[in-house]
């Protein structure tokens, strides 16, 4: 099978919410020797993309959302052994969780997701997180940005608890903090002084992108 | 005109009618009135329940007040919750997980219902704040909509799952959530509510497609509402985020207030279901002044809410969402005492 076929394959498996397919074409992709890192962003990570478009213009909803980041995974999860590790250019950093007393993660997940297909490289630290555990994995990974999601006006008052945690440990400077989710506006990222704040996955990508653009 | 009665009022808002003043509603618990912490203790203490209820009617003396009634999801699941310090209970695990799963479930009656502890809690609570406030007083109770209550005993990721690859099996599922609630509901209504509050933020765009909520989710309110209304109750939908793709459907639960997030204008939803149904909200929770504000701040955000009000009934003043028990409790007496400042006086 052609490689043109195969990635269309990807892309239909994830713009479908097709797991099996997904499947069967990083079978075929292993089989015919197809790069693997070029089947995830040019297979899986595009069709995410269009996943991403038809969601912010609300032609998808969760439930189209949810099967289409499982075909992705399922994609990814067999590529992942065969990708050969490049020298040279690193992808950017993101550390992402939901903050304490919030267990609240699906919008998290899409954003992480979307950010994977999209490049960076993705610390996905869960749901309900201390400010110390977003910490000590921004200082353990050296991570370029940290996304922090809170869905509770009960629980976006720990956001600035992991900025103030931040410049406590010195390490403020050296991160962009990117915050979102239901309970979430600009005005409360201006009052915190979060870097950004964005209202979706697709926005949250171009966000991060012009945040580490910035710090570049 | 002359005052009206709590009831009165909120009565006539419903009804496009005449009103002295808007009616205004509080919505959130917050024991820590009567210094108690939101647990499975409280949730299981009658007393603390109605304590809890009278406390925040004589704090707040806004035009309704809620008292507490949960626990039959549990009773339909034969699993109960954990219950976390000062944070909300939760399934630690999924609970319903397979066809299988669903098939077992057996629809409580109102009987095994009310021999539940929680349950029972809660129509106690009820029957002791009815006792004490006597027939004026509006209580509303409580009864979560068939998706969002799916969601706690699947898993919201796994219910979005189903139902892009099963919804026959979601439907099944919430037809045994929807016949519990319209159990419970008529337990409550017996004890004493007026109102039953109906929240489904899981059935809102926010989560499902307005297409999907026609289909799978609609029945089930429908049905809801229809039992709240032959019980002789008053049913108010909180479709709970998003809801502008599907204001359409929102007549269709025959709903008699809908109560609307702060993504709607509730000057726009005036204009939109005037004379036929009340419209709830105004009051943004997320960038408005009762969070992140002080009572002077609140006090003159009330006044433009009101004042960009182009009907004077029809109308009833809410947060857009229910209130978390970290909400200052000096802005929320402010709150409501600016609607009554503000919206008194020359109405029609
Ligand atoms: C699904 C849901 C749940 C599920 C969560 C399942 C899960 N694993 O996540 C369950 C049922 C478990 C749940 C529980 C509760 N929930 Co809830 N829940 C929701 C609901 C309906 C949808 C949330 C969602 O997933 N949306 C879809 C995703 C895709 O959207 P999103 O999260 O906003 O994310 C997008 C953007 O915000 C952004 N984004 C998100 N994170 C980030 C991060 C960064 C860095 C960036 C840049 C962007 C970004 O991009 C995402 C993708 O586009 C909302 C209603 C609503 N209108 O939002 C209520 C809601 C958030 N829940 C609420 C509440 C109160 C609760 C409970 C307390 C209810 C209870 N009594 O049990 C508990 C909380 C338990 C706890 N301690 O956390 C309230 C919060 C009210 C408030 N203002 O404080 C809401 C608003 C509705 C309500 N009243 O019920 N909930
Ligand atoms: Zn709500």
């Amino acid at each position: 099978m052609s490689k043109e076929l195969i990635l269309k394959k990807f892309t239909d498996a994830v713009v479908n919410g097709d797991e099996d397919l997904a499947v069967e074409a990083a079978n075929e992709a292993i089989a015919s020797n197809l790069d693997a890192t070029e089947a995830i962003v040019d297979g899986l990570s595009k069709g995410m993309g269009i996943v991403g478009e038809y969601f912010e213009s609300q032609e998808y909803f969760l439930p189209e959302v949810i099967v289409a980041s499982e075909a992705f995974k399922a994609g990814v999860k067999i590529l992942q052994p065969h990708i050969k590790v490049q020298q040279g250019t690193k992808p950017s950093k993101i550390v992402i969780g939901t903050v304490q007393g919030d267990t609240h993660d699906i919008g998290k997940n899409i954003v992480g997701i979307m950010l994977g297909a999209a490049g960076f490289e993705v610390i996905d630290v869960g749901r309900d997180v201390s400010p110390k555990a977003f910490v000590d994995k921004v200082k353990e990974t050296n991570a370029d940005l940290l996304g922090l999601s809170a869905l509770m006006t009960t629980s976006m008052v720990n956001m600035k608890k992991v900025l103030a945690l931040l410049n406590e440990e010195g390490v403020r400077g050296q991160v962009k903090v990117m915050i979102g989710g239901a309970a979430i506006s600009q005005r409360y990222a201006d009052e915190i002084g979060a870097d950004g704040y964005s209202v979706d996955a697709v926005a949250a990508v171009r966000l991060a992108q012009k945040l580490v653009a910035v710090a570049a | 005109m002359s005052t009206l009665t709590h009831k009165q009022r909120v009565h006539n808002a419903i009804k496009w009618k005449p009103v002295d003043r808007l009616p205004v509603f509080t919505g959130g618990t917050f024991p820590k009135l009567i210094g108690r912490n939101y647990n499975r203790d409280y949730l299981h203490d009658a007393d603390a329940i109605a304590q809890t209820a009278l406390k925040q009617w004589e704090v707040f003396e806004a035009d309704a007040v809620g008292v507490g009634s949960g626990g039959s999801l549990e009773v339909l699941a034969n699993a109960k919750q954990v219950w976390p310090e000062n944070d909300y209970p939760m399934f630690l695990e999924p609970v319903i997980k397979s066809r299988e799963d669903v098939d077992n479930l057996h629809v409580p009656t109102e009987e095994e219902l009310a021999k539940d502890e929680r349950v029972a809690a809660g129509l106690k609570a009820i029957q002791i704040v009815r006792k004490a406030l006597g027939p004026d007083v509006p209580l509303t109770g409580m009864a979560t909509g068939a998706f969002n209550s799916a969601g706690k005993l699947t898993g919201t990721s796994e219910l979005m799952r189903w139902l892009a690859q099963d919804p026959e099996l979601v439907w099944q599922l919430n037809l045994a959530i929807t016949q519990t609630t319209i159990n419970h509901v008529k337990l409550q209504v017996k004890a004493g509510i007026d109102i039953i509050h109906m929240p489904d933020a899981t059935s809102s765009p926010a989560c499902i497609s307005p297409k999907q909520f026609t289909k799978h989710a609609l029945p089930h309110h429908k049905a809801v509402i229809q039992a709240i209304h032959d019980a002789g109750a008053i049913a108010k939908f909180h479709p709970c985020g998003g809801e502008y793709p599907i204001i359409d459907q929102l007549a269709e639960t025959k709903a008699d207030i809908l109560h609307f997030t702060e993504l709607v204008d509730l000057g726009v939803a005036q204009k939109i279901f005037v004379q036929r149904h009340a419209v709830a909200g105004g009051v943004d929770i997320v960038t408005g002044p009762l969070f992140l504000g002080g009572p002077d701040e609140v006090d003159a955000y009330i006044k433009t809410l009101i004042e960009g009000l182009k009907f004077k009934t029809g109308t009833l003043i809410m947060p857009s969402c229910g209130l978390s028990p970290n909400i200052p409790i000096e802005n929320i007496v402010a709150y409501v005492k600016a609607v009554k400042k503000y919206s008194k006086g020359s109405l029609r």
